[in-house]
């Protein structure tokens, strides 16, 4: 349990001077066991790094950043137990996780040279200050005019787009999974009973079939329907519960 | 030294903020190749252990700035309000910068893993780091100020140690986009 006294002393540290991210705290637990950058050795530090956000409070800033390493390290361990198990898109993005921290590490060593530079031999210039009063009153820019400010406002919504975006698809998602709770509501309430197989068949995508499933959850959770399997294997069906015989 | 180069050098003395070579070249009314050369002249000429007084040539411009071998007779004349701290995560995202700019946000949050806006704009505020907008990326783009230079002691970016290494690395380029577009799924 070395490692994790280490930890806790460092955090300290940290807090004094705020967090330096996911990725130094990776370097920092590898480099306490004196392990290479490898994706063996990321897998090894998966539970520290888990612990280490279950007991202390990651900024709300920056827990996503923590969280998005963390998921590829779970990855990466999944994979040592078992090797069979290869998702493509994760599997590059955990590969890449040991490239990037590797790089990281690459700046943190030239910021220790800045660091030794800095202010060390300064070079000074003539304080830049003319004092010249500038009369109050609208004084606007020459290159302020109508066709500037469009341009500007143009390059503004410009910037935007990305966001705009991202708030649509996560909106449409979480219509969809309501949506597909009222659909399967008023299914299940229509006929006796619904098998789960049927639920999966009717759904279109791969999407679709885990808003089906998460939307059964849901409707499981509220009591509106109930599920039932007679042996492994066999189909779920699912029924609708009357909310009156309640 | 020719006499550009001496006009040019008066320029710069009374200059009230860095001067970019354009705008050199248009105050004293010669092409910007012209300057540009005479630029260079006086870079030979005074960046060494004989000259009181050296050129930083940074993003911003070219400045005068004293000989850093002086740093320690000047700087208490100088008297300049430098709060010397810099947090560790402060330290990283200069570095980043310094070595890799101008670099867009998106490319400094790839090196460093973790969301940079609160220490970007601290940096800004700091006049260590410069923002503009990147006409191609549509997008703003971040390099050191020439204040930052002088604080490190730096003529041009090209002094920092390795520099070559960690700014034309293709390794680095190719990774960076790689991460980008991973990031982006």
């Amino acid at each position: 349990m070395v490692g994790y006294v280490t930890i806790s002393d460092m955090s300290f540290a940290v807090e004094q001077e705020g967090f330096s991210g996911p990725l130094a705290l990776l370097l920092e637990l590898i480099g306490e066991q004196k392990l290479e950058i490898t994706k063996v050795s990321l897998a090894k530090v998966a539970d520290e790094f888990l612990k280490y956000i279950d007991e202390h409070d990651v900024p709300s800033d920056e827990l996503a950043d923590f969280l998005l390493v963390a998921s590829r390290l779970i990855y990466l361990k999944s994979r040592e137990l078992m090797p069979y198990l290869k998702i493509d898109e994760e599997d590059a993005a955990a590969a890449k996780l040991e490239d990037q921290l590797r790089l990281y590490q690459e700046f943190v060593a030239a910021a220790a040279k800045l660091e030794e530079r800095y202010l060390v031999h300064a070079m000074y210039r003539r304080p830049f200050v003319r004092q010249r009063s500038i009369p109050a009153g609208f004084v606007p820019a020459k290159n302020v005019s109508t066709a500037s400010l469009l341009e500007a406002f143009r390059v503004v919504l410009k910037r935007l787009e990305p966001f705009f975006a991202l708030q649509e698809t996560s909106m449409e998602r979480t219509k969809s999974v309501e949506e597909r709770m009222d659909e399967l509501k008023t299914a299940i309430a229509s006929r006796a009973n619904l098998r789960f197989r049927d639920v999966i068949t009717s759904a279109g995508s791969k999407v679709e079939i885990v808003v089906s499933f998460l939307a059964l959850l849901e409707l499981l959770r509220r009591k509106h329907i109930t599920a039932t399997q007679e042996h492994h294997e066999a189909d779920i069906v699912l029924q609708h519960v009357d909310p009156e015989s309640v | 030294m020719t006499s550009l180069a001496a006009k040019i050098e008066a320029v710069l003395f009374v200059a009230t903020k860095p001067m970019t070579v354009k705008q050199l070249a248009n105050v004293c009314n010669v092409v910007v190749d012209d300057a540009a050369g005479a630029v260079e002249e006086i870079t030979a000429l005074r960046n060494g252990d004989s000259s009181g007084v050296h050129l930083v040539e940074g993003e911003e411009g070219v400045m005068l700035v004293t000989n850093p071998a002086f740093a320690e007779t000047v700087a208490n004349l100088a008297k300049e309000d430098i709060e010397p701290e810099l947090t560790r995560p402060s330290l990283e995202t200069l570095t980043i910068v310094a070595y890799r700019g101008p670099i867009t946000k998106p490319e400094i949050e790839t090196i460093r893993g973790v969301n940079c806006s609160l220490i970007l704009r601290n940096l800004m505020m700091r006049g260590l780091v410069d923002e503009r907008e990147d006409v191609i990326k549509l997008q703003p783009v971040y390099n050191l100020t020439n204040d930052a230079m002088r604080y490190l002691g730096l003529h041009t970016v090209q002094e920092l140690p390795d520099y070559a290494e960690l700014h034309g690395n293709a390794k680095i380029d190719k990774l960076l986009a790689a991460l980008a577009s991973t990031d982006a799924v």
